[in-house]
């Protein structure tokens, strides 16, 4: 029973999916929604009988077996599903907001034409996350990770007659590529140092990868090995970085906005950037061994924070300031993620980063579908320096955009402000520390700032659209009046989300308790309630929105100081990190690649033409012959006729 | 034998020069030559008279060829092709193929020649054309015509040469000495006899007949039948094309 | 009939051969070239003709006389062939007839493939579903822009549901 739930959750969006491929290519978009809608309606209701019926079983994590993909010699590849308390947690939000999203894009999208392509690829999306989220083998997540990118690609790309999409999709997915590079390095380390790990029992290469298999060679190798244990837990940080959009790789996540809202919504929101966080959740008890590991993983997470937050500051898109707030979220994530570097910390670390997690996946899908209601209303346009004043405009969108934006800032007692605070009070717990107290202490200090800076831009933007002077462009025309009810009622769901969840999780240790099943999240440390970081972060929420509402009605042309201005000129202009990428790699890159097509057209082509053309030169040497003219034939035959006539005297 | 060959042309190119340029020395000249090599000539003249009858044969068909070669108009040189082709047939009388003789002037020196003069007149334009005084490469022609002749005369003479084999009289109803059973049937004795004599001498016409018919009947036919055949297609050739094409 | 004079006599032969070969080699006018083919011809007469007497057989002669009568076949055809060449071109010259050579081409350079910057010339197409006779293409259509295509796309669609 709980084998067919467990795998009827991954199985039923792949079902939709190819539904609605097939609906794609015969041309029948109209009822493409129902085959996707119905299957990740499943999808997420057999989710939650697996969570309700304790699909987990007595010992915390239970296998699936599926069927064995690869038997090749001694090599063997299974498909098979692990189920526990980590991975129900994630699958939830997941399979809910993704069947919230699919509802609200059938009326978001019902007039595209590529309306089934759409519902197709979103299917192929949640098919691959819940198959990674289930994944039992290191090898089968990457892979799934992997499909994960591909649809997202497919998906930020999905207008892909526009060169800017075009050019977005294929920047992220080359950024991912470049951490996943790092991501297979690191798992084909892995399986090569344990095969040389003595005391590893010798299983062959795939199955090597299996957790439970990593799991129990990690203390013998981090004694053998730590040096190469450090490398690999690098490598595999690398791969979450890249797909969680943390500072170097962050480049791609403010471009994929060029995709359409929900799309936004699903992917870069909730789910696919959340696959980093998980990864390295799944791989806590590797990164327990490796503190330097996870103390990079830290400061990453902080500067990502703080450099986001600031970028986000003084974006006129609406879409782009959600999305460098999903940045500087994960940022949060991956700051608490790292606390796991002092050993008795680990499990509240990452119990904290799954709260923050779930509560921040409700309110910022939220957020978005909200954003996405204002475009569709505007005329697809986002700019906010272009409209205004929306309020009377579309009223329910005001409001759980409202909710959405408090929840974001951190508001009391919305669920933002419990899961922050959970990651604050975290924070503060490892910097008591001694190895790695100011390191943490540092952070918690960047961790209030982001936090106020995070109120400022939540506010800014919502006054800027809400509130003021109604102002409408003129693409809006009949589109701007309120979103329908098939738009709404999605919203309100994850609207009651983000009001409740984070009462709910966060001080009744609920998450904690539930997270605690998992094996090997097993010691659930106690830590102590830190009022005063609950406190501080409240005060700072407020202050930072009542200075946002002054920022709205100030306009961007009033600053004064040389400072103030080198300040929003770095943050509108993203701190000039793209225009170093594209002027360090992409360049380079473009010049090699112009050389070598110089060179594949000017010599290569015109050796293989030289060849060509030496038939040619057989057959002009043969047109000279063969005239037609019959002096020239009885000329070649009188000759022919000597050259003979001698050989035969002289012989 | 080579001097009398090279005084002999420029005698001959002294005298044209000297026709055409009008010039009196030249004509002298060339006469004087010409006396000259005919001296020269003499000294080198065959004991016998075949030998002479021959050389003066050969000569004359040379001379003949030449004129052919070398001339502007083109009823010169189908005057020059005639005189080689009957000095031919002097050749051929000489070594006792009569009946080819007859044969070889009755037919190309009479109507063969005669076609292509009839051709030349039809065709024929009244002043000369470029075609007929330019010859093209007749340096590379007259090399290759040269270097044949060279190899030829190599084959033919000298010790390298092939040997000549002897006669071979074993064909039968051939010139050559009969053999015995044949010569002593009774049948037909008058009539064999006399042919039988006729026979033995080797050239003659009746004995060229009785190969021709015995041996070569086939090929006696099958001329016949391409006789007929050219005879037709050069009908079916010359025609005037019709006027109306459909 | 000493070998002297069989060999005389073939090189003779041998001359009016080569004669003749020279005369068909260099001779421009097609009359003439036959006749130098005949004269070839002849020498090969004298050489049978020599043969036959030094092998004191007929057989040479013999082939002397279907020579001849080849020859004589081969003249009436030829010479029916040059009235009927005559009547296409009216000249003599052999070398009026090379329509078979070619001038030689003009050797075509390949162009050389742009690539870099040069922007990339896509055709143009009309968005699918629309058919140019019942909706002309609005002038303002781009066909970079998908949106403005799907709502054309789309006001189509609203006008077949209506219809």
């Amino acid at each position: 029973m709980h084998s067919l739930f467990a795998w009827m959750v991954p199985i039923s969006p792949l079902l939709g999916c190819i539904a609605c491929a097939i609906l794609s290519f015969r041309g029948d978009r109209k009822i493409a929604h129902l085959p996707a809608i119905i299957s990740l309606v499943f999808s997420a209701l057999f989710t939650i009988c697996l969570m309700v019926f304790g699909a987990q079983g007595e010992s915390g994590s239970t296998l699936y077996e599926g069927y064995r993909y690869l038997n090749v010699g001694g090599l063997t590849l299974d498909i098979a599903l692990k189920v526990d308390t980590l991975c129900l947690s994630l699958l939830v939000v997941v399979t809910s907001i993704s069947a919230m999203i699919a509802i609200y894009s059938k009326d978001y999208m019902h007039d595209d034409p590529g309306f089934a392509r759409y519902y197709a690829v979103f299917c192929g999306f949640v098919f691959s996350m819940t198959m990674l989220v289930l994944s039992h083998n290191l090898l089968m997540l990457y892979a799934f990770w992997e499909g994960v990118g591909t649809c997202s690609y497919l998906l930020i790309g999905f207008w892909f007659r526009k060169p800017s999409a075009a050019r977005a999709a294929t920047k992220a997915f080359l950024v991912n590529r470049i951490a996943d590079c790092f991501f297979l390095f690191g798992i084909l380390l892995l399986a090569y140092v344990m095969g040389q790990t003595q005391g590893v029992q010798a299983v062959n290469f795939f199955t090597r990868l299996d957790f439970t298999n990593i799991f129990s060679a990690v203390p013998l190798m981090a004694l053998q090995h730590p040096e190469l244990l450090t490398t690999i837990g690098f490598l595999l940080m690398i791969g979450a970085i890249g797909k969680s959009a943390q500072f170097p790789f962050h480049v791609w996540l403010p471009d994929a906005m060029e995709g359409p809202t929900p799309v936004s919504a699903l992917i870069h929101a909730a789910t696919m950037v959340t696959a980093g966080v998980y990864l390295m959740s799944r791989l806590s008890p590797l990164m327990a061994e490796t503190p330097a590991v996870l103390s990079a993983v830290a400061w990453l997470g902080g500067i990502t924070a703080f450099i986001a937050a600031w970028m986000a500051l003084f974006q006129d898109d609406l879409k782009r300031v959600l999305a460098y707030s999903t940045v500087s979220q994960l940022g949060y994530l991956f700051m608490a993620l790292g606390v796991g570097a002092i050993k008795d910390l680990m499990v509240v670390a990452v119990t904290a980063a799954m709260f923050h997690l779930v509560t921040h996946a409700f309110f910022k899908a939220l957020l978005f579908l909200s954003a996405g209601n204002v475009m569709h209303a505007m005329g697809d346009v986002i700019d906010m320096r272009r409209f205004g004043g929306l309020r009377k405009v579309l009223p329910k969108t005001n409001i759980l955009f409202l909710i959405g934006a408090a929840a974001l800032a951190g508001l009391p007692p919305l669920a933002g402000f419990f899961s922050k605070d959970g990651i604050l009070a975290v924070l503060a717990d490892a910097s008591k520390d001694g190895e790695y107290g100011t390191q943490f202490s540092i952070l918690l200090g960047i961790g209030f700032v982001t936090a106020l800076l995070t109120a400022i831009y939540t506010s800014r933007a919502y006054f800027r659209t809400f509130l003021g002077n109604e102002k409408l462009p003129e693409e809006a025309g009949h589109h701007a009046h309120e979103a329908s009810n098939t738009m709404l009622s999605p919203m309100v769901v994850l609207a009651i989300g983000a009001v409740v969840a984070g009462l709910a999780l966060g001080p009744t240790h609920a998450l904690g308790n539930y997270l605690g099943q998992t094996p090997a999240l097993l010691a659930h440390a106690e830590h102590h309630e830190e009022f005063w970081v609950m406190a501080v972060s409240g005060v700072l929420a407020i202050v930072g929105v009542g200075i946002g509402y002054g920022l709205s009605k100030v306009g961007p042309s009033t600053a004064s100081s040389g400072a103030w201005v080198a300040f929003a000129d770095f943050g509108r202009n993203r701190l000039y990190i793209d225009w170093l990428y594209s002027f360090l790699i992409v360049a380079p890159l473009e010049w090699f690649a112009r050389l070598l097509g110089w060179f594949d057209t000017n010599v290569i082509d015109n050796f293989a033409m030289q060849i060509a053309s030496i038939p040619r030169l057989f057959g002009l040497l043969g047109q000279r012959v063969q005239n037609g003219r019959l002096p020239g034939y009885s000329y070649i035959t009188a000759v022919g006729i000597t050259a003979l006539a001698v050989w035969i005297a002289t012989r | 034998m080579i001097t009398p060959i090279v005084l002999g042309a420029l005698s001959y190119l002294l005298l044209q020069h000297g026709v055409l340029a009008k010039s009196k020395q030249m004509m002298a000249a060339g006469i004087v030559v010409l006396c000259g090599s005919v001296i020269f000539a003499i000294g080198f003249a065959p004991s016998t008279i075949e030998a002479l009858l021959l050389m003066s044969f050969c000569s004359l068909a040379t001379a003949g060829g030449v004129s052919f070669l070398v001339a502007r108009e083109p009823v010169y040189a189908a005057l020059g092709f005639a005189t080689a082709v009957l000095s031919t047939c002097g050749i051929m009388f000489m070594q006792s193929a009569l009946f080819l003789a007859a044969a070889t002037m009755i037919v190309y020196a009479g109507a063969t020649i005669i076609i292509f003069l009839f051709v030349l007149m039809f065709a024929q334009q009244t002043e000369l054309r470029t075609y007929d005084v330019q010859l093209t490469h007749p340096v590379i022609a007259a090399a290759i015509g040269a270097v044949l002749l060279i190899t030829i005369t190599m084959c033919v003479t000298g010790e390298k040469g092939f040997k000549l084999a002897s006669t071979d009289s074993t064909r039968p109803y051939s010139g050559a000495i009969l053999p015995e059973e044949l010569r002593s049937t009774k049948a037909d004795d008058f009539f064999k006899a006399q042919s039988l004599e006729l026979m033995s001498v080797p050239g003659t016409t009746a004995g060229l007949g009785r190969s021709l018919y015995t041996d070569y009947l086939i090929a006696v036919e099958l001329a016949g039948a391409v006789l007929l055949v050219a005879t037709i297609g050069a009908i079916a050739l010359a025609q005037r094309p019709s006027e109306n094409l459909t | 009939m000493n070998d002297t004079i069989t060999q005389n006599l073939l090189v003779f032969g041998g001359v009016l051969f080569c004669a003749g070969l020279v005369g068909f080699l260099s001779r421009r006018s097609l009359i003439l070239m036959f006749l130098s083919l005949e004269m070839m011809l002849s020498g090969v007469s004298v050489n049978l003709i020599t043969f036959a007497r030094h092998h004191q057989n007929y057989q040479g002669q013999i082939l002397a006389i279907m020579v001849l009568t080849i020859a004589a076949c081969e003249a009436a055809i030829a010479l029916a062939l040059v009235v009927s060449l005559y009547r296409r071109k009216a000249t003599l010259d052999v070398k009026a007839w090379d329509e078979l050579s070619e001038t030689m081409p003009p050797h075509v350079s390949e162009v050389p493939v742009q690539f870099g910057e040069a922007a990339m010339e896509f055709p143009i197409l009309t968005p699918a579903g629309l058919d140019p006779l019942v909706r002309p293409i609005p002038s303002d259509f781009e066909a970079n822009s998908s949106e403005k295509a799907d709502q054309v796309n789309t006001r189509k669609h609203e006008v077949a549901s209506h219809a």
